[in-house]
């Protein structure tokens, strides 16, 4: 039948009004809902855009959700049109007289005839009893003012928390604080193997992680200090977070040194790590050994260990350690009570360049000496 | 094709009908109605009724008033076939010769009230398979065609079962309605006292001849039925069924054996002259839910649950049509019961 054209017009409309409002009340129902989940989670994480998000969620799914409702389940066909049509005591006539369209015999015309005087003849109030347009129902309507109020509630709690304005309940804080969290990150030049995002709570042990340099590269250390490629943190009691530092090999004389010795420095005073004088002074050392023939044996110094001082490290040749990194301490520089580290090393550390740019495998003494000084740093 | 004057013709002749039968059956309004409304859709009817409700009555007033020769056969356990159908008897033809010679029974005739029905044998009750469906009766491997309209308007006592034959399935199945009479009410009961007071004597005219019922039926076959109101009386039928695929849980409850294929040819005529009766040009779900009592309640074979239970053919039929109702998104109040049944559940109370 002609939607345009068809004496149905009126009640099509308001069986689609109907069923646009019924999906609005499903629709907003599960967009409310979504509002609240998407807040309460926010609020909890502490989220900063959190009004947005549970906006932008709410209204999201409720547009969507509201959509299929209509398509999928609300839409009116013409056929419920006119079965609505005869739920107003019509008795099937509109029913028959939609199927025999177009037929000209003449029960066909009687039978219009009938149903068109019969449709005449419904009243205003037949056709609200029979189309209203809010059918969803009190359930319906009872839980979407819940869904609502629950999801506008939630959102403005975690906006004004956001604001300050409100504060964050104790017991919020005390579920943020429940856990640690260890997070390995790595540069370029290298992976890291095992977990790299772990939750544990606080005084428990993180898993292993194994830091694998790429062809062409070798491990560093790692931002704390921490000179083993391999690593298990234990007892972590506050949040972690170390990235594994990796140097291309033969790319020691450049001042890349002095890049990582920079993003050392900046990873060392960021995250707190223990030991940091160690760790900075030897660093300033390791550089110089990617350096090559750049570093001498630097002496002992307590400085704060930073970009700078690697680059001078460098420039000075020697290591003269000026007192702002590149030193060594002392308890580091004997292996054998009487060898000095810094004697051999610069031997080892050649022999081992020289295994690597010939391509051949470095001997596991040359290796081991390598792996035992730094890790005795 | 039907016109206008077909229809108009169509309600003028019920009105005389009605008004003539009126005269001389007092209040019964639904089985009256239903007798009639089987016999313009060319059905065979069971009554069902104790002793003295007036079923034979009905009967003959029917048949004075539709102008038909009418046959009335009592059924008894010694009632043989031939006594039916009739046979071939001996006779002398005028030269002396002996040839036989067909002696119509009792149901060449066009309306047959068989009362008593279930009191004859299986064997003599199967006589009127044929005539019922077929409209014809073969003795001795001569059929011969029944005069049009036919029918079979047949009685039996609900209650007096002792040396009664039930009807087996076959022959229930033949009967478009099983209607079920009713006491009279105690308005109906003193106009009927009152009435017979005066003169037993029948007074219903004749107000339509058998053509003018065959002009009718042919009228009413016209109306259209929707797909879906089509669809929703086979559901109906089907529903009956315990093993179909739209067996209703009412049918898998208590019913053995569900209404046959015949239901849903008896369910739309009725139906049809039902709407026209009413002076509509299309069928209604109204018009199936009414009728589905009558059509189905003699065809469903009640399992033993039912009987234990005590569940009549009525209230299943009324648990299939809220069921099938249901699915077909009809109001709640789609399964009224007849008013005999509503009595007895209000008896019960």
């Amino acid at each position: 039948m002609d939607r345009k054209n068809s004496p149905f017009k009126m009640y099509r409309r308001r069986l689609v009004a109907a069923a646009a409002i019924s999906s609005a009340v499903y629709g907003l129902m599960l967009g409310a809902a979504a509002a609240f989940a998407a807040a309460l989670i926010g609020w909890f994480t502490d989220f900063a855009g959190v009004v947005w998000l549970a906006v932008g969620v709410g209204a999201g799914i409720a547009i969507v959700a509201g959509l299929l409702f209509y398509f999928l389940k609300f839409r009116p066909t013409g056929h419920d049109v006119v079965r609505r049509i005869d739920s107003m005591g019509l008795e099937e006539r509109t029913l028959t007289m939609t199927e025999l369209e177009g037929a000209d015999t003449d029960i066909a015309r009687l039978q219009r005839q009938d149903a068109q005087r019969h449709l005449d003849n419904v009243s205003g109030g037949q056709v609200k009893a029979a189309f209203p347009l809010l059918t969803a129902g009190k359930a319906a309507v009872t839980a979407l003012c819940a869904a609502l109020c629950l999801g506008i509630g939630m959102t403005t709690v975690a906006g004004l928390t956001q604001a300050g304005v409100i504060d964050t309940p104790g017991f919020i804080d005390s579920e943020r604080e429940k856990y640690v969290t260890v997070s390995y990150m790595f540069d370029e030049g290298g992976e890291i193997l095992g977990e790299t995002d772990q939750i544990l709570l606080p005084g428990e042990n993180a898993q292993p992680v194994v830091a694998v340099p790429e062809d062409g590269w070798i491990f560093l250390r790692w931002s704390d200090g921490n000179r083993s490629t391999e690593r298990t943190d234990m007892n972590i009691t506050q949040d972690l977070i170390v990235t594994a530092i990796f140097e291309e090999i033969g790319d020691g004389e450049d001042d890349s040194d002095g890049d990582s010795m920079e993003n050392e420095g900046e990873e060392d005073t960021d995250q707190n790590i223990p030991a940091d004088d160690d760790g900075d002074g030897s660093g300033s050392s390791g550089d110089g050994g990617d350096g090559g023939s750049g570093d001498g044996s630097g002496s002992s110094g307590e400085g704060s260990g930073s970009g700078e001082g690697g680059e001078e490290g460098q420039g000075n040749g020697q290591g003269q350690g000026d007192g702002s990194g590149g030193g060594w301490s002392d308890n580091n520089q004997v292996i054998d009570g009487e060898t000095n580290y810094r004697d051999v090393l610069e031997q080892y550390y050649d022999l081992a360049m020289e295994y690597i740019n010939s391509g051949e495998e470095i001997p596991p003494e040359i290796k081991e000496f390598i792996e035992n000084y730094f890790n005795s740093l | 094709m039907i016109t206008e004057q077909d229809i108009q013709q169509f309600s003028k002749q019920c009105e005389r009908i009605f008004t003539q039968i009126r005269r001389d059956v007092i209040g019964q309004q639904e089985v009256v109605e239903g007798t009639v409304i089987a016999m313009i859709a060319g059905g065979n009817v069971l009554l069902e009724g104790v002793p003295g409700v007036g079923k034979t009555r009905l009967v003959r007033t029917l048949g004075r008033v539709f102008d038909l020769p009418f046959s009335r056969i009592q059924f008894t356990p010694d009632l043989m076939p031939a006594d039916v159908t009739g046979t071939n008897i001996i006779v002398k033809d005028d030269s002396g010769n002996s040839t036989f010679s067909f002696q119509p029974g009792p149901i060449f005739s066009n309306i047959i009230l068989a009362d008593e029905i279930n009191r004859a044998t299986p064997k003599t009750q199967s006589a009127l398979l044929e005539a019922m469906q077929e409209h014809t009766v073969t003795v001795m491997g001569v059929s011969r065609k029944m005069p049009e309209p036919f029918f079979v308007l047949a009685t039996q006592n609900p209650v007096e079962q002792d040396g009664t034959y039930p009807l087996p399935e076959a022959q229930m199945d033949r009967f478009m309605f099983k209607l079920v009479v009713p006491n009279p009410s105690l308005e109906e009961l003193m106009t009927i006292v009152d009435m017979t007071q005066q003169t037993m004597e029948e007074v219903a005219e004749p107000a339509c001849t058998g053509e003018e019922l065959l002009a009718m039926r042919a009228t009413a076959n016209q109306i259209p039925v929707a797909q879906d109101v089509m669809r929703y009386a086979m559901t109906l039928c089907s529903a009956t069924h315990p093993d179909s695929e739209c067996a209703s849980e009412a049918a898998k409850k208590y019913v053995r054996l569900g209404a046959s294929p015949r239901a849903g040819q008896s369910l739309i005529s009725a139906a049809k002259v039902k709407a026209l009766m009413k002076g509509r040009f299309n069928v209604s779900f109204s018009d199936l839910n009414e009728l589905a009592y009558p059509v189905l309640r003699h065809r469903m074979k009640m399992n033993f649950e039912a009987i234990a239970e005590r569940v009549s053919p009525d209230e299943v039929v009324s648990m299939i049509i809220s069921e099938v109702g249901k699915s077909f998104g009809l109001g709640k109040d789609t399964a009224p019961l007849p008013v005999q049944e509503k009595k007895k559940r209000f008896g019960k109370k």
